[in-house]
């Protein structure tokens, strides 16, 4: 509750952070969703390089077969996140347009001696949540990298590709 | 001593203020007049920063920064309080940002014209209320220039009267008001100073002790500042009704 109370110091008062709160779990409950994508794409992948011996089961690698770039296998699996992030952003403008709604406090805003109450309580969580979803993306990417190198052989892995994780790393 | 200097205002093409010169002292109660759209708001909001302007404007031969602004406050028609919060949310908010907040007098006029403190935002009140409220703010922050503009729009004449009231006897003698309003007649027993603005200029200023002097009543001299023809309207009414070719 206390939490709760600091928050709602950081948005222009009489206008609740539940709401963005709220979009921001969605978000990222969705994103992580959506990135699963990924996963699907990559065993798909695995599938179309490997095929299994007759009489033991174990795989082989196809010859001449080469799994996707990561990047080219993400395409938008992540795309959650900046989605996400912009719709944080997006209530910059709702919060800095509620100084307007039903009143005029944006005159009181205005005139209050800290100088940067009004922009504080209209930026701040919004850009948070904006940082929050694109770090959020950020991660995910990383684990899905680690999965990717982990199941993929480096015999199978396309020329350039270990530079390019390398990179993203 | 708040000193407006050659203050100019142009919106777009128009000239919304012309070379206004004012000077209130403390302790004024200032009737601000004129028609819809001569200026007065415009000039209530420059005083605030609120709008950009040519001129000079200064509290005690400071300019008005965020250093001095709390020694002025503002209630408007308009509210500029926040709909949702309640009055003791907005008793909170003022004295985190006001430290010269009067709690004491929030609470007596709050009981005075019988608001509820808690629980009901401010975008469930009446209209009247909420005009009530936007002044308490203002009476309350612990400035010494207050503000108003139109404060009473929707008010019925009772609860105007007993805000007259009110407003005289919980006033300290060197805080000053400013009060823009059509009501001219209402307040002109309580007013000490009348400025008159026309077209973005001013062109009347008078003391009611001058005016006093002078035998003429506040009204009056308005009209006749304003050079109001008497015979206009049973003029126009000729024009109006009267027959054709007559």
């Amino acid at each position: 509750m206390r939490i709760f109370d600091r928050l709602e110091a950081l948005t222009p008062p009489g206008i609740s952070p539940r709401r963005l709160l709220g979009m921001l779990a969605a978000g990222a409950a969705l994103s992580v969703v959506r990135s699963f994508e990924f996963l699907i794409k990559l065993y798909d992948a695995l599938r179309t390089v490997f095929d299994y011996h007759p009489q033991t089961g174990e795989p082989i690698i196809i010859e001449g077969r080469r799994m996707p770039m990561f990047w080219a296998l993400a395409e938008q699996s992540f795309i959650g996140f900046a989605i996400a992030a912009a719709v944080a952003l997006a209530f910059i403008g709702y919060y800095y347009a509620s100084y307007r709604m039903g009143s005029r406090s944006i005159y009181l805003m205005r005139r209050l001696p800290h100088p940067w109450e009004m922009h504080k309580r209209a930026l701040t969580l919004p850009v948070m949540g904006a940082l929050a979803m694109l770090l959020l993306g950020a991660l995910t990417v990383l684990v899905y990298l680690g999965i990717y190198m982990l199941v993929t052989p480096e015999a199978v892995l396309t020329a350039g590709a270990m530079e390019q994780l390398k990179e993203i790393v | 001593m708040l000193k407006i200097e050659n203050l100019n205002k142009i919106y777009l093409c128009k000239k919304a203020l012309s070379d206004v010169n004012l000077t209130f002292t403390r302790g004024e109660i200032v009737g601000l007049f004129g028609e819809n759209g001569a200026g007065k708001t415009t000039l209530m909001k420059c005083i605030l920063g609120l709008h950009g302007y040519t001129g000079q404007i200064t509290l005690d031969g400071e300019p008005i920064t965020r250093k001095n602004i709390d020694r002025i406050s503002f209630a408007t028609s308009e509210h500029s309080f926040f709909p949702n919060l309640t009055p003791w949310d907005h008793r909170c908010f003022y004295k985190e940002h006001f430290p010269h907040f009067s709690d004491k007098r929030f609470e007596g006029l709050m009981r005075f014209f019988g608001l509820p403190m808690r629980f009901k935002p401010l975008r469930s009140f009446s209209t009247g209320q909420k005009n009530q409220f936007e002044v308490i703010l203002a009476l309350c922050q612990g400035a010494d220039y207050i503000l108003m503009d139109e404060p009473f729009a929707g008010n019925d004449l009772f609860n105007r009267e007993d805000f007259y009231k009110v407003l005289l006897g919980i006033l300290e003698p060197g805080e000053t008001v400013i009060l823009s309003t059509h009501l001219i007649e209402e307040v002109s027993g309580f007013i000490g100073r009348a400025v008159m603005i026309h077209e973005g200029k001013i062109v009347g200023d008078v003391t009611a002790d001058e005016l006093d002097e002078s035998g003429k009543s506040l009204v009056a001299y308005v009209k006749e500042t304003y050079g109001y023809r008497s015979d206009r309207v049973s003029r126009a009414l000729d024009d109006i009704v009267g027959e054709d070719g007559e």
